[in-house]
């Protein structure tokens, strides 16, 4: 127990500022999402006859209100993902980079029984203050994301998907294990963090395009009533007669039952159609499952390029 | 040319890596923008104004507009660079300057050795104050070409591009709280840290507070008025024909008697909105800049004082 005390004292002091400032900002930020959170729902409460989204006349001052507190929540949950990254590399570039470059490293790693769990022991504590500040951004982001769309159930819809909840997480440890990592190569802090911040920048679009072609695997044709609960959308165009299905090249027509004509004569005499718009998504009722696969996925690589840093540090000069 | 060779050295790193992120912004800015012009001036009779074609065969005119579209659409993407710039290079450039030689304990033997700190300050400041000047000066010349595009030569609220303006002001407003930062921390990694809260703080803040001494300027005007896209509107209300008197949707509904579902405007009255007009861009947007180059000052002039101040040798 004493041990366990003197590491956590210990790590904390090697980045008492950072963590202090960071939290700072997440409390901030936490605080904002709550109040706007509250003045969200106690609106929503106070106005139950109200569709905030197409507000009848009688529900337009509410309405007004709530649609520029909701513009707000919007800037506020965007501005999220530049703090989880932030959050991630403050905390994870310096654990090796600040060593050697103050020349530290040297005697750190002599004093340790071996340099891995030295920075085991450094990567544990900055990984836990991460997940504990993210998961706060985490839980404020979903509840203000419900808040603003009281009309449906944001935990089965794609709403803000990756902008929200625990995929900031995964994003975060992603960033961190690329701090870390990059640390250690460069052994310079300023510089590794403009590295890292450029390589989470080409992971974060890696993985948007890695998940874009596992979700095409999945995707089901939508029914009318999937567009009621924010399906994922994956991809739209024209069922061809034979099945086969194409973009909407060509197609500047559509009838009532959802069949394509490539021009007016053809639209009114309702002939020679085209086909029939398809639309391919993921729907909402699977969000939670995506987004746990997804955040596993993302922590994952994060462990993966830690562990990297683990092979660098071991091998490289202290200096 | 000594002060300038040292600054390299100091911060080579940072320095390489900001100066080809700058130059990859200006050539994408300036490369977009450049091309827009040309396949307006290949195609004159498809780009008759800014929204469209003056009376010419759509079906030629196709791949024009496509290819200017696909232009207009990636624009605003480069243009973010521009708008990041002098916060990264304010957040990269400023805090190790004093912070770094606080942390090395090198600060004591650096300012004894220049003579005075005055002296030091100039010296190892100066280069790199005029770098992010160049660079801001740069960045807001190199997107102009590109705004005009963008925004079909109209001014307005909301450019795609910052305007050289307040590219400087923001600059060295970013420079001089990451000096600032660097200076009362004394360590490097967690003056950065400091100085870039302390940037969107206050930089949010100046906006916050523009914009509601903008609310308060914004003068109720007719629908029917010409406020197309770039101007600022705040509200809607209405405006009795007889009186003059006005006010807002809300204070309307609130009133007893009113008929919800009546039409509006009713009799005697004419919808107005509050608005401030796209032609006073350039008047707000001077106020912005003189705001934020007077923060800047006295951001610089309390680096200036707290490293005069400062003992050398405590982080």
């Amino acid at each position: 127990m004493r041990t366990m005390s003197a590491w956590a004292r210990l790590s904390f002091r090697l980045q008492r500022l950072e963590i202090l400032l960071l939290t700072a900002a997440v409390l901030l930020a936490s605080g904002l999402m709550l109040w706007l959170g509250f003045q969200l729902n106690g609106l929503s409460a106070a106005y139950p006859e109200c569709d905030f989204a197409d507000p009848a006349r009688s529900c337009r001052a509410a309405g007004e209100t709530f649609g520029s507190a909701v513009g707000i929540g919007e800037l506020i949950i965007m501005s999220t993902s530049p703090l989880t990254i932030g959050v991630a590399l403050f905390l994870g570039v310096p654990l090796v980079a600040r060593e050697a470059e103050q020349g530290t490293a040297q005697l750190a790693w002599t004093i340790g029984p071996s340099r891995v769990r030295w920075l085991i022991g450094r990567v544990a504590f900055a990984a836990l203050v991460g997940v504990l500040l993210l998961g706060l951004l985490a839980v404020m982001t979903d509840l203000l994301a419900a808040a603003m769309r009281p009309e449906i159930n944001t935990s089965q819809a794609f709403w803000f998907y990756g902008g929200r909840g625990p995929l900031l997480i995964g994003r975060g440890m992603l960033a961190f294990g690329a701090g870390v990592l990059i640390g250690a190569v460069l052994g310079k802090q300023l510089p590794a963090l403009l590295l890292a911040a450029l390589a989470v920048g080409g992971l974060t679009l890696a993985s948007e395009i890695a998940f874009g072609s596992w979700h095409e695997t999945e995707a089901v044709v939508a029914s009318p009533t999937d567009h009621l609960s924010e399906p994922l959308g994956i991809s739209s165009g024209i069922e061809l007669p034979s099945g086969e299905r194409v973009g909407y090249g060509g197609a500047e027509f559509q009838d009532d039952n959802g069949d394509l004509y490539a021009n007016e004569a053809d639209f009114l005499a309702r002939r020679n159609s085209l086909g029939r718009e398809y639309q391919l998504i993921i729907p909402g009722r699977r969000y939670s499952e995506i987004v746990a696969r997804e955040t596993a996925v993302l922590t994952g690589v994060g462990v993966l390029l830690i562990g990297g840093a683990a092979v660098v540090t071991s091998r490289r000069r202290p200096v | 040319m000594r002060a300038v060779r040292l600054a390299w050295r100091l911060q080579r790193w940072e320095l390489a890596s900001l100066i080809a992120f700058v130059a990859a912004v200006v050539v994408a800015l300036v490369g977009i923008g450049w091309r827009m012009e040309q396949i307006q001036a290949s195609a004159p009779e498809c780009f008759g104004d800014a929204h469209g074609p003056a009376g010419s065969d759509q079906g030629a005119c196709e791949a024009s507009f496509m290819a200017y579209s696909a232009l207009q659409q990636i624009g605003p993407y480069a243009a973010v660079g521009a708008t990041l710039a002098p916060f990264l290079l304010g957040v990269i450039l400023g805090p190790p300057l004093v912070g770094r030689e606080i942390e090395g304990r090198t600060a004591a033997i650096a300012w004894t050795l220049s003579g005075s700190r005055w002296r030091w300050l100039a010296l190892r400041a100066g280069p790199v104050a005029l770098l992010v000047l160049v660079a801001m000066v740069v960045l807001g010349l190199a997107g102009t070409t590109l705004a005009e595009q963008v925004a079909g030569g109209e001014p307005g609220f909301d450019p795609v591009v910052p305007p050289l303006p307040l590219e400087v002001a923001r600059g060295g407003l970013a420079l001089a709280i990451g000096l600032l930062a660097g200076t009362l921390i004394g360590r490097t990694f967690p003056a950065v840290l400091a100085a870039a809260l302390a940037i969107v703080v206050v930089m949010s803040a100046t906006s916050i507070g523009i914009d509601a001494w903008m609310k308060t300027e914004a003068r109720p005007v007719p629908q029917a008025f010409g406020m197309a896209g770039a101007s600022k509107i705040y509200e809607t209300g209405l405006r009795d024909d007889g009186t003059g008197d006005v006010i807002t949707l809300a204070q309307y509904y609130r009133t007893p008697g009113v008929d919800d579902a009546a039409e509006l405007p009713p009799p005697g009255m004419t919808l107005v909105v509050w608005v401030i007009p796209a032609a006073e861009y350039p008047t707000w947007m001077w106020r912005e800049a003189g705001m934020l180059a007077s923060l800047a000052a006295a951001a610089a002039a309390m680096f200036v004082v707290a490293t005069a101040g400062r003992s050398p040798g405590s982080p």
